[in-house]
């Protein structure tokens, strides 16, 4: 009993975990989009396949975190400001360096400006991610038990 | 679930530290590389005294270094130049109808003479990472194509020999402006690029002072 958690801590913490995944694709696409030739993979323009894919496992991984289907789709649009603030961190890592790529107060109006694609992307793709992983929850959990049922 | 979202979690992870570490290293190519530039000059063809004849050639050897102390090499793009030659005659009364630029320094005040400018995109030299890379140029001005550029060179240097100075102890200005690409980095292919993303790519220094014309 002393190692369970109340429930209201325990939807807390599962929130959180949901919004991990997404959280990072979405600042780290949206980071990607912005400095293409500087980030990794190095490519001349960002590849629009490449940030479909992460967005997508990412907010389809995020999805099967949710215990319902409101918790998963209130994750994942939480996700998407969060996901922001941490692309803006990544274009601020190199003044931890005392480094300045860019001017220090332009950095979350260019971060905004110019990750309009991913964030507005991140809308539609982190909703179908939510139920989708809701589904491959559904499977995963019924399909070992389904398995024991015998006479 | 718990190993998937792990192995979910790891890999954007992975992705997000080498896209830090990939833009922290360019960042650094911004912050850290400068440029220097040093002159040497001297008289081709000249009598044994140094002065510049008709037919002689005042060369001025230039070498634009870049010092790159960043994890990533460079490429030189382009070098644009100028080199103003210290007018003694201007500044001792003697000329002063030639279109020199008034320096002011302090107290003092001090004429310059436009003698060479233009831009090299030919070298294509490297700049290792943690070193440091040259280009080494050679400016030469003979009486064609410009002689009255000439005679004013021609005119500053017969005038120093006369005070009893070697050509090479003239004080020249130089200034500098060069481009280098960051080995690593593609520039962007598409056409309907942002601008930004072509000055991340490469960087701008500059040293001295133009002075116009």
């Amino acid at each position: 009993m002393a190692g369970k958690r109340p429930p209201g801590l325990q939807a807390i913490v599962r929130f959180l975990i949901g919004i991990s995944a997404p959280a990072l694709a979405v600042g780290y696409a949206s980071f990607y989009s912005i400095f293409p030739s500087a980030t990794f993979p190095v490519t001349s323009d960002a590849s629009a396949a490449w940030i479909l894919l992460i967005l997508l496992v990412a907010a389809l991984v995020g999805g099967t975190v949710g215990e319902n289907l409101r918790e998963a789709l209130l994750s994942s649009f939480v996700s998407i400001p969060v996901g922001f603030l941490v692309g803006i961190a990544m274009a601020y890592a190199p003044a931890l360096a005392g480094l300045y790529l860019l001017e220090p107060s332009a950095v979350p109006f260019f971060i905004a400006h110019y990750s309009l694609f991913v964030l507005a992307m991140a809308f539609p793709i982190n909703l179908v991610g939510a139920i989708l992983g809701q589904l491959l929850r559904g499977r995963l959990r019924f399909e070992p038990s389904a398995g024991r049922v015998g006479p | 679930m718990a190993v998937l979202l792990a192995l979910t979690l790891g890999f954007l992870g992975a992705l997000s530290a080498l896209s830090l570490s990939n833009f922290i290293s360019v960042a650094r190519v911004h912050a850290s590389a400068q440029v220097d530039a040093k002159g040497a000059f001297s008289v081709l063809g000249g009598s044994a005294d140094g002065r510049l004849p008709d037919g002689g050639t005042a060369r001025l050897r230039l070498n634009v270094s870049v010092s790159n102390p960043s994890p990533r090499s460079l490429t030189f793009d382009t070098v644009i130049y100028k080199a103003w030659i210290e007018d003694g005659p201007r500044e001792a009364g003697l000329n002063t109808s030639r279109s020199d630029v008034l320096v002011r320094d302090g107290t003092s005040s001090r004429w310059f003479y436009l003698t060479f400018s233009g831009s090299n995109t030919s070298s294509q030299a490297s700049v290792p990472a943690h070193g440091t890379g040259v280009v080494p140029l050679v400016l030469d001005l003979r009486m064609a194509p410009d002689p009255l550029l000439f005679r004013g060179v021609q005119n500053i240097t017969n005038f120093a020999v006369s005070r009893g100075m070697s050509p090479s102890t003239q004080v020249w200005s130089i200034f500098i402006l060069t481009s280098l690409n960051i080995d690593g980095v593609p520039p962007p292919a598409s056409f309907t690029a942002p601008l930004y993303l072509y000055d991340v790519v490469r960087i701008v220094l500059q040293f001295g002072v133009d002075y116009g014309r």
